[in-house]
């Protein structure tokens, strides 16, 4: 680690300080590590995001610079910097989806959330987005909801799922 | 009789994924116990008798690629995996690393006997972002390698010393090329390199660097073991078989094992049920994003190298993606523009701005306002795009759009009053 001895940032957010420490040392503190470190500090996010601080923590820490840090943060769509809902509703946009009329599935979305796509929900229970295809076209039209691959929707399984969450949410 | 067949995917669904024991049982690690006894040349000689070409896309010749391997010594080299499947309608890699993950490991051993370092090998198996459930699997499947001698130092005695890691993608198509890969895998955002140099000369942490699709490596400890079952298939300029992935409006989506040589029509009806609509087809499009659209018309070609070649059409990534009459071009177009202009990594400008402008033009089609001048501009940028791009990404996007424009112009024209 090449963190500096006296660290203003370490002073002014030791949680966070530590926690981005504790990731860099399980990963390992070369550049080739700045993906997977990243990806893990944001999943430890409470709004699975990166922080503008906690991006100056992982330059600091990994002795890589900030610019470069920020660049690769926004360069990926798994990476945000901006804070993002409990839930992260990915509707695939894809070939596959299209001909399988993900529209509608959006549609659905939208009525079910009360949001426009690429928008969060007031309450910041969800974000809704679109994302480029990730491989199950099998079960289109396809979403991944934090992450997770859920196939073969229809404006009904929507409600349910949508449904499901918000209950998850509020016995939290 | 079945039209699939069972050659790569021999272990599907029979031996346990998690399990190197099951693998050996199998006839596992056959394949590199045969290679070690062989010569280098030897094994690219097997390669090029079954004419192997690339399974990311490219289709270039893997023995030719070897072959350069080879002849850069070097102590210490790069054997990269690439399973960074990013190319819409193709998800057969996933299904190799979810149901035969020490086929992928076996043949990038095979890879850096080879083509290898003499003193280390940094192996690395690049896997999406969208993958981080199959993460976990081929992590293991290391681990278990590395616990039997398949990996770590001087491998059965040979001398050879590989260390190999699982790397995760962040999300971004362009990472499938190659030289973004490698930008990836070392921590930087993944533009692609300018080449020359080559990346066998200068590749993944500067070293001469041995990449390979997760297909093409799955392939090499079977044609090593015995390649009689796999020769038994195919035509005569594309011998064997090919991991296809078929999507859309089919009864039986998912991913088959053909002989090179089927048609396509035998793919969509046969294969994968017919259409889930009962309505008629109106185009497949082969290959992935980048892939040609292919009319009714022609359904009757087969997937092959040269079969498709005739017909202008790449195999690419094997993908099908099926689409029936209630799909109209411009939703089509539509998902395609936002692909691109999403992925474009925005180093070059044709590609950059050429996107942006895609993106403007199916917008103004949708809302009726594209004029003939527009239809002209369209054309225009397509060809600049495919002539002046940096990477094969803004190259080969044109192609789909110039497929439906030749294919269906009165439909794409009535789009632009
Ligand atoms: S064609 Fe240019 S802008 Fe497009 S992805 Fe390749 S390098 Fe990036
Ligand atoms: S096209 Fe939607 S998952 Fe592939």
């Amino acid at each position: 680690m090449t963190k500096p001895l006296n660290s203003k940032l370490e002073e002014q957010y030791p949680e966070l300080y530590a926690q981005v420490g504790e990731i860099v040392s399980k990963w390992g503190a070369s550049r080739d590590n700045l993906i997977a470190v990243l990806l893990d500090v944001q999943s430890k996010s409470e709004r699975n995001y990166l922080s503008k601080e906690a991006m100056l923590a992982v330059s600091e820490i990994m002795g890589i610079i900030v610019q470069d840090v920020y660049e690769v943060a926004t360069f990926y769509h798994a990476i945000s910097t901006k804070p993002r809902g409990r839930f992260l509703v990915q509707l695939c946009q894809g070939t596959s989806c299209t001909v399988n009329k993900v529209v509608n599935v959006k549609d659905a979305l939208e009525a079910e959330l009360g949001i426009k796509i690429g928008n969060s929900t007031p309450d910041e229970l969800f974000t809704f987005e679109y994302t480029p295809c990730f491989g199950a076209c099998d079960v289109s039209p396809a979403m991944r909801l934090n992450g997770k691959v859920v196939g073969n929707l229809t404006p009904e399984t929507i409600k349910q799922i949508i449904g499901e969450c918000r209950e998850a949410a509020k016995n939290e | 009789m079945s039209k699939t067949v069972s050659v790569i995917s021999k272990n599907f669904y029979k031996v346990n994924p998690d399990s190197i024991d099951e693998y050996i049982a199998a006839g596992g690690f056959e394949g590199l116990k045969k290679a070690i006894t062989m010569k280098p040349e030897e094994i690219i000689e097997l390669l090029n008798k079954s004419d192997l070409q690339g399974r990311g896309g490219a289709a270039f010749s893997v023995a030719t690629k070897w072959n350069h391997a080879v002849r850069v010594s070097a102590p210490v080299k790069g054997i990269m995996c690439n399973a960074d499947e990013g190319e819409p309608g193709t998800f057969k890699d996933r299904s190799l690393l979810e149901h035969n993950p020490f086929g992928v490991i076996e043949g990038m051993i095979i890879g850096a006997y080879v083509g290898g370092g003499s003193q280390m090998n940094h192996a690395r198996i690049y896997i999406r972002e969208e993958y981080t459930y199959l993460h976990g699997r081929v992590r293991n499947a290391i681990k278990q390698a590395e616990e039997r001698g398949f990996l770590g130092n001087d491998i059965l005695g040979t001398g050879l010393n590989i260390e190999m890691k699982v790397v995760s993608g962040a999300g971004a198509y362009v990472c499938g090329e190659s030289s973004a890969l490698l930008e990836s895998t070392e921590g930087k955002a993944g533009r692609p390199r300018i080449k020359p140099p080559r990346l066998n000369n200068v590749g993944l942490y500067n070293l001469p660097t041995l990449l390979n699709n997760v297909e093409s490596y799955s392939i090499v400890p079977i044609l090593v073991r015995d390649d009689s079952e796999y020769r038994s298939y195919g035509t005569e300029k594309s011998i064997g078989t090919k991991m296809i992935s078929v999507s859309g409006n089919v009864k039986k989506p998912g991913v088959y094992e053909i002989p090179f040589g089927i048609t396509i029509r035998e793919v969509v009806y046969d294969i994968a049920g017919g259409l889930s609509s009962e309505r008629p087809l109106k185009f497949v499009q082969i290959g992935g994003a980048s892939g040609a659209i292919v009319p009714a018309s022609q359904l009757d070609t087969p997937i092959s190298y040269e079969g498709l070649c005739e017909i202008g059409v790449a195999v690419g990534s094997g993908a099908v993606v099926v689409a029936d009459d209630s799909n109209s071009m411009l939703d089509y177009f539509d998902s395609l523009a936002h692909f691109f202009a999403e992925e474009s990594c925005g180093k070059c400008t044709p590609c950059r701005e050429g996107n942006r402008q895609l993106v403007k033009i199916v917008g103004l089609m949708k809302s009726g306002k594209a004029t003939a001048a527009d239809f002209d501009r369209l054309v225009d940028m397509l060809g600049l795009m495919k002539g002046a791009s940096f990477c094969g990404l803004g190259k080969t996007e044109p192609a789909p759009f110039l497929a439906a424009i030749k294919h269906f112009e009165d439909e794409v024209r009535g789009y632009f009053k």
